[in-house]
């Protein structure tokens, strides 16, 4: 082994020279003499002032009072909240009007709509404001939906329950001290205050959609319907349009057709050969973005001939109802009925003076019947009836007036759960139900009363049919939120068979409903279609916004930042450092 | 100075006071009655209910009080009960503390032996009862009161055998020698004040006890200006504590500043309550010291 080139003795005589250095310079090393001394107080006390005066325990004393004081500044702030930005301002009142109206529905380029771009600046806003300033959130209506608050989870909840169907853009009232945000796809919105800071969220939209879709029954025959298309291309350049009709069996109708910017189809339909059901008209272009007005259904009643067996005696109605257009009467015995098998040869039954044992599968409709147990319960019998009240919004009373009908006897029954379209809970007259099948009886006889006079009879035995088919026209309803006149009425979406979320507010039924559908609404005793679809109005503004770019009418939102977080986190820094540099004494 | 066990003229045990010293003994008796006559009686006075002739104050009667006492002008002119007050004439004793921790060292324990005997003589000899007590970190040895001038030999031999030890805690010495139930008096405490514990809570005790004190602080002309330099290692006379350390004459300023400082913080303290402070060299003449005491009127006053 050599070291550093040298000779075994070379190195030999360096290790020697090496211990001899060393043993040297231990002995040379400082000698300390005792002192006794007669006491360390004043020594401490001469040593504690030495460190005390000494440049550097006066640098590291002045650091350490620095780190302190920084510390108490920094959690000073922290817990005062302050915030870059702020200093010398007061608290802002901060109203955010969000844009809900159903074009904020449409997409932007990144796949994601107005509406959430909507909130995401929106979220900025609260994210950038002071933790002092409070928040007003209205919706598109002008309609409060989050008061003024500073619990800015609470705002943010609100906003992520807003849906795309107000109706219309009302700026609430300009407030002194108070800046108004609006974050909008500038659709409509021609009229914004100045004082107004617009954040807009345009971009042009592919789109093309169903501004029209109407039935009506044809002039020569009410029982025979025709619907009404228009489809429009609202994109900003031509598109070839698919045009789709289509029922429960099946499409009835497509068509491609090329329709230039703002350029519409018009179309009638003759559904004479359909018979009832749910129709369903659709607009579609490749990359459309905007789904809300891309459908609208209809439901077309029942246009068949109602085929109604009148069980009678005195069969006081047979006139009559044979001269009742769309309607094939059988006249038949009560001791020649027999309880149908299963294949019904009717759509329907009315029993006049007489009831069978057990109800019938389909409507019924009992005039005067005797005590039966599938019907209320028989209580007794009233003689002399005179006026009573009766419900004019009742389908089957509509255009009828009872105020003059006098009844000589009837009976008197326990209604239940029964619907009393006349009479009252003591003494109902007409009344209906759904259990065990739909029926409507009047307790008592035509005979019994002078009704068959009155001039509202036929219309009474037009809507008794009516009645019996059991079928009208939907009603066209907006998008958002549903309220309908039929109380404790449970509601359904025809689109996908389920139950909707829906309850009674003011003797109404609400439900709300975010995207066109048709839903049918039953409370007991009647069945109503409600097609949802936009209205007609805001078909085709989609891409009629005020703003001609997506990046002409951004805004930057306040830049107050919260800072006690960084400051938290430097005033916790800076107690590592002091902890390590001063107490443990690394920098001595 | 010889600190050999030695005998007086008469023949008695001297301790360490040789000859000389029980000569400067007598001439500072002499001395003092001199300084006190024309000044103070032998005795001093307490304000008390008894058998004096000076008039001292008024106070009412209570139950048990003794009727002779009772001013009955006073009670003829406001009809009621008042006492009239006198100065009883009364010895208080004298409470001689002589520090013997190991701060103190030969030097200065042989001094304040001097001082202790000096002081208890010039007491015996105006009449007074003395007490002394040597104490470190509690009362080490006490000798019950002495009261005349020929038991000063008692003193001697107690202080005789006084070595320096242990480390210093006035205060628990102090609270145990009072805890005894003293009479009021004045105390004198000999030491150097080298008290970890503090020197201020050794005479709160005494200020609490209502006791008179006067503070002799000794010290070596070492203590305030230690004869050290370069590298030493210090070393407490009292505790393990031992510091390596260069000498340097800043230093040395230094520690005479703290020293100064020391030494006026003990003074400032007995000034603030009404104490007498006097501060001796172990080179200065003892019997000067005396006489500087007995000049302050701080003792036998």
């Amino acid at each position: 082994m050599t070291f550093l080139g040298l000779s075994q003795t070379m190195g030999w005589l360096l290790a020697a020279g090496t211990a001899t250095a060393i043993l040297v310079i231990f002995f040379l090393r400082i000698q300390h003499r005792r002192a006794l001394v007669s006491s360390s107080i004043l020594w401490e006390r001469v040593l504690e002032r030495k460190k005390r005066r000494s440049l550097i325990e006066w640098l590291r004393r002045l650091l350490s009072l620095l780190i302190a004081l920084a510390i108490g500044l920094a959690l000073a702030l922290a817990f005062g909240e302050v915030e870059l930005g702020r200093a010398g301002r007061e608290p802002r009142d901060v109203r955010l009007v969000v844009d809900n109206r159903p074009t904020m529905a449409a997409l932007m380029s990144d796949g994601r709509s107005r509406l959430d771009h909507a909130m995401d600046r929106a979220g900025e806003l609260l994210a950038g404001g002071s933790s002092a300033d409070r928040f007003t959130v209205y919706d598109a209506a002008g309609i409060v939906v989050a008061a003024a608050t500073r619990d800015r989870d609470a705002v943010r909840e609100v906003l992520a329950e807003m849906r795309p169907t107000a109706r219309s853009l009302v700026l609430p009232l300009a407030e002194d001290g108070s800046e108004t945000w609006l974050l909008t796809d500038g659709v409509g919105a021609a009229e914004v205050p100045a004082d107004v800071r617009v954040v807009g969220l345009y971009e042009p939209v592919v789109n093309a959609g169903v501004t029209a879709f109407e039935i009506r029954p044809q002039p020569t025959d009410p029982y025979r319907y025709e619907a009404f298309l228009e489809v429009g291309n609202f994109s900003i350049d031509a598109r070839a349009v698919t045009i789709t009709l289509r029922d429960g069996a099946g499409v009835q109708f497509r068509r491609v057709v090329d329709l230039e910017p703002g350029g519409l189809y018009r179309n009638t339909f003759d559904l004479g050969p359909l018979d009832g059901g749910e129709l369903r008209a659709e607009a579609a272009v490749e990359g459309d973005g905007y789904a809300l007005d891309d459908r609208a259904h209809v439901w077309l009643p029942r246009t068949a001939p109602v085929r109604l067996a009148y069980v009678s005696v005195a069969r006081g109605l047979e006139s009559l109802l044979r001269s009742v257009p769309h309607l094939e009467l059988s006249v038949i015995d009560p001791s020649e009925y027999a309880s149908p098998a299963a294949e019904d040869p009717f759509d329907a039954y009315l029993f006049e003076g007489w009831a069978p044992p057990e109800s019938p599968s389909r409507p019924v409709v009992l005039l005067g019947p005797p005590p039966v147990d599938w019907l209320p319960a028989h209580l007794g019998v009233a003689e002399a009836v005179g006026v009573f009240p009766f419900d004019t919004a009742a389908p089957l009373l509509r255009h009828v007036d009872l105020h003059d009908v006098a009844i000589a006897r009837a009976r008197v029954v326990d209604p239940l759960d029964a619907a009393i379209l006349a009479g009252d809970a003591d003494l109902p007259l007409i009344l209906s139900g759904l259990r065990p099948t739909r029926w409507l009886v009047f307790n008592f006889a035509i005979a019994d009363t002078d009704l068959a006079q009155s001039v509202g009879f036929p219309i009474l035995v037009s809507n008794l049919v009516e009645w019996l088919r059991g079928d009208a026209p939907a009603r066209s309803v907006n998008l958002g939120t549903v309220a309908i006149d039929l109380p404790g009425a449970s509601v359904r979406d025809l689109s996908t068979g389920s139950a909707v979320d829906a309850r009674t507010v003011g003797g109404r039924t609400v439900f709300r409903a975010d995207a066109p559908a048709l839903y049918l609404a039953t409370d007991g005793t009647r069945r109503m279609h409600y097609a949802v679809r936009l209205d007609g109005s805001e078909r085709s503004m989609v891409n009629a916004s005020i703003f001609e770019s997506p990046d002409a009418q951004l805004e930057s939102p306040a830049a107050a930042r919260s800072l006690w977080p960084l400051l938290l986190g430097v005033a916790a820094v800076l107690l590592l450092a002091e902890g390590l540099t001063y107490h443990r004494r690394i920098t001595v | 100075m010889s600190t050999a066990s030695n005998l007086s003229a008469d023949g008695r045990e001297a301790g360490p006071f040789d000859e000389e010293f029980l000569r400067k003994l007598e001439l500072l008796s002499v001395v003092s009655k001199r300084l006190l006559a024309g000044q103070f009686k032998a005795e001093r006075r307490a304000k008390k209910v008894g058998s004096g002739i000076e008039f001292a104050d008024y106070r009412g009667y209570v139950p048990g009080d003794d009727f002779r006492a009772v001013d009955w002008r006073a009670y003829m002119r406001l009809n009621r009960l008042i006492l009239r007050l006198f100065e009883e004439e009364t010895d208080l004793p004298v409470y001689i503390f002589v520090d013997a921790s190991s701060s103190m060292g030969q030097r200065k324990l042989d001094y304040a032996k001097r001082v202790a005997a000096a002081l208890a003589y010039v007491g015996l000899s105006n009449l007074d009862k003395v007490h002394m007590a040597v104490y470190a970190d509690g009362i080490i040895e006490e000798l019950p009161a002495q009261r005349t001038k020929s038991q000063i030999f008692n003193i001697f031999r107690f202080l005789n055998g006084v070595k320096p030890s242990h480390e210093t805690n006035a205060g628990r010495a102090f609270h145990r020698f009072f805890g005894a139930n003293r009479r009021r008096g004045i105390v004198v405490v000999i030491s150097d004040f080298f008290d970890p514990h503090g020197v201020g809570h050794a005479f709160d005790v005494v200020r609490y006890q209502r006791q008179d004190l006067l503070a002799v602080h000794v010290v070596t002309p070492e203590d305030s200006v230690p004869p050290l330099n370069g590298e030493v290692t210090l070393v407490d006379k009292e505790t393990d504590w031992n510091q390596d350390i260069t000498i340097t004459p800043g230093l040395l300023s230094a520690y005479e500043e703290v020293f100064e400082e020391y030494c006026d913080e003990i003074e400032r303290y007995c000034t603030l309550y009404g104490f007498g402070y006097m501060r001796t060299v172990t080179d200065f003449p003892f019997e000067d010291l005396i006489m500087q005491v007995m000049r302050s009127g701080r003792f036998l006053s």
